[in-house]
């Protein structure tokens, strides 16, 4: 259960990994993960492939981190979501404003 | 008892105590308690030299009283007195000093582990044996002290904390009685919609928001501000402003749309959001415009099927503007299909083995949801079922609307508020004296009905003259003699104004006592379609008829 947060410096890219259930709980965890990386070139994969659940202020959260790179749709991608969690971000329409897949 | 006796201790022993030994009871009030009267004088001069102000009692019952009298910081108990023993008097202590944590110090001479595991039981915070010792008993009052203030500190944080949580529970109470006030006295009351609205918070952050189209048509808002309580509240006072105030007025779905987005955009951080699916039918109940941001798919129940109303547009709250993609979409509907809102809260809700209801349970009552026929009322009873005793994660809304020709039904609009300043009129004639109704200004202008309506009172009579054509029309092309007899020549005119904020509304009903038999054979045949309607829908906003009241109705804005 938790976040972590693998940094790969040569593709300056950071893995997110959530586990668990995706909600409120994660808040402070999943702002740690990248409040410490560049926001201006730094890409983002959320990876929610061990994620069982995803609510409403997990949504919030992946906002905040759109916002971190500056709402551009290509330097975050979310990956692994499985059926429930992929149905979510689907209603949200998030494959619009993140990369899903 | 106070007084400072001069002490029998060794000079040693006589060093002074920091910070003023001087002033008797600085340390506080203690409260010693031993059979002995040597003993007791003995532990008294102690506790003074300490910088006590020392009660003493001999026996348990004194204890009692003493304690119960001076409230003392401290008690120093020997085991062994007359009456109620040192352990019981220990315990009714305990228990008499409620919430202030007093420590008690047993004395005992049976240095067995059997007594210290008594005394620790019997409410003690510690104990010594006989014969005493001054340092020791120094060194023991000091840690208890130290308790004592550890105890003290807590209970003061608590205190404001309680406080604090009261406080915002009482908000809370206070927010939801605001915004109901300020919301579900705007929503419209008609029969054709059946909700539930159930909140897991005290403030619920599912919306449902009703209001009625300048052109007699619906419009429906739900939504799901994410999180509860006043952080929900927050937006979803200028959503119910915009929704109602731009509703009135006739403006079109995704222009509130986008005035909602950009006021939720503007005040919400950027991880809140608003969820929600809008739904108009207009007043003539044969068009459905429907959005769906986030929100479950609703459904559509037509004669051919089932219609899903899946989410296609981001929701609200999270981007500065809309995108093209999120444009409303229009079907068509017509009498008897039925549409079924719902928030993720119903789909979600747990039972007490944290089973959610599901989808599956919700299409099991879709599958069997007869056209013309209510889902709600079984599909509601299956969730409350479901739900039993658990408690509720979420809140959940469910709102279905049964599509009619007037989906606000004239008992709405006949107690419905007027504006300020405006009117209503009718009258009732018979046939032969509907022609006397013209020019309709001899009969409103002279009341001053008419005044700075110069323009619109023109088109107002022209309406008029149509709609009782047009009455009188669908009775002839009944075809059947007796029906005009039956319709016994009465002819009742109804006219409203109401001022809007940048300009006005008619509403002209006329209508007679007709059967329904003849109103559906007359509108059959003169339906916009074969352009009889054609010319009065022409300059007005709608045009509706109602068959079981043999009525026509006409809304005209400015």
């Amino acid at each position: 259960m938790g976040v972590t947060a693998r940094s790969d410096a040569e593709k300056s890219q950071v893995i997110i990994s959530v586990d668990g259930r995706f909600d409120f709980s994660q808040h402070k965890a999943f702002r740690e993960a990248y409040k410490d990386a560049s926001g201006k070139s730094t890409k983002f994969v959320v990876d929610l492939s061990d994620a069982s659940y995803l609510d409403s202020s997990a949504l919030g959260m992946l906002l905040l981190l759109r916002e971190f790179v500056g709402a551009d749709p290509k330097r975050v991608r979310i990956t692994g979501a499985n059926e429930d969690v992929a149905r979510v971000l689907k209603i949200a329409n998030f494959d619009k404003l993140f990369t899903v897949g | 008892m106070q007084s400072s006796i001069a002490h029998c201790c060794s000079a040693e022993e006589a060093r002074p105590d920091p910070p003023s030994v001087q002033v008797a009871g600085w340390r506080g009030k203690a409260l010693a308690v031993d059979g002995d009267p040597g003993n007791l004088l003995l532990l008294q001069r102690m506790l003074e030299r300490m910088g006590f102000a020392v009660g003493t009692a001999g026996n348990g019952l004194e204890a009692l009283a003493q304690f119960a009298a001076l409230r003392p910081d401290l008690v120093v108990l020997d085991v062994v007195i007359p009456g109620i023993d040192g352990m019981e008097a220990g315990r009714r202590i305990r228990s008499m000093s409620e919430g202030d944590f007093v420590p008690i110090i047993f004395l005992t001479s049976l240095a067995d582990e059997a007594s210290m595991m008594d005394c620790i039981r019997a409410g003690g915070d510690d104990f010594l044996t006989k014969p005493l010792s001054f340092k020791l008993l120094q060194a023991r009052v000091m840690i208890t002290e130290r308790f004592r203030d550890l105890q003290r500190t807590m209970a003061a944080s608590s205190e404001p904390l309680a406080e604090l949580l009261e406080r915002e529970q009482s908000e809370q109470r206070l927010a939801e009685r605001v915004f109901s006030r300020a919301i579900n006295s705007r929503n419209v009351e008609t029969q054709a919609i059946a909700l539930m609205q159930c909140s897991a918070a005290t403030f619920n952050g599912d919306l449902v928001l009703t209001q009625g189209l300048p052109d007699g048509g619906l419009r429906i808002l739900m939504a799901d501000i994410t999180g509860h309580g006043l952080g929900a509240a927050i937006g979803a006072l200028p959503v119910a402003e915009a929704f109602h105030a731009m509703t009135l007025k006739g403006v079109e779905d995704l222009q509130v749309l986008e005035e909602v987005n950009c006021k939720l955009y503007a005040i919400l951080p950027s991880d809140r959001f608003m969820a929600a699916s809008m739904v108009s039918i207009c007043g003539n109940g044969r068009r459905l415009t429907w959005w769906n941001g986030g929100m479950p798919s609703g459904w559509l129940r037509s004669r051919g099927g089932l219609t899903e109303l899946a989410s296609h547009a981001s929701p609200l709250g999270v981007l500065p503007q809309l995108m093209p993609s999120d444009a409303p979409r229009v079907l068509s509907v017509q009498d008897d299909d039925g549409l079924l809102l719902l928030s993720d809260g119903v789909i979600e809700a747990v039972d007490a083995d944290g089973v959610a209801f599901g989808d599956g349970r919700l299409s099991q009552h879709l599958q069997v949801w007869p056209h013309g026929g209510p889902v709600f009322g079984d599909l509601r009873a299956a969730w409350e079922r479901h739900c039993g005793s658990a408690a509720l994660v979420d809140d959940a809304a469910l709102l279905e609307l049964a599509i009619g020709p007037s989906p606000l039904d004239s008992a709405a609009l006949e107690v419905g508020r007027a504006w300020r300043g405006g009117w209503r009129w009718s009258v009732e004639l018979g046939s032969d004296q509907a022609e006397g109704l013209f020019p309709l200004k001899t009969a409103l202008a002279p009341l001053g009905l008419l005044d700075g309506l110069d323009r619109q009172a023109e088109v107002l009579e022209e309406i008029l003259s149509q709609l009782c054509e047009q009455h009188g029309g669908s009775m002839r092309r009944s075809g059947n003699p007796a029906v005009s007899a039956r319709h016994g020549g009465s002819l009742k005119v109804l006219i409203q104004f109401d001022p809007l904020p940048h300009g006005g509304r008619f509403v002209i009903q006329a209508s007679g006592r007709l059967s329904a038999d003849a109103w559906r054979s007359g509108r059959s045949c003169s339906g916009p379609a074969n352009g009889l309607a054609g010319g009065l829908e022409a300059f007005c906003h709608s045009v509706r008829y109602d068959a079981d009241k043999g009525m026509i109705e006409a809304h005209y804005l400015w």
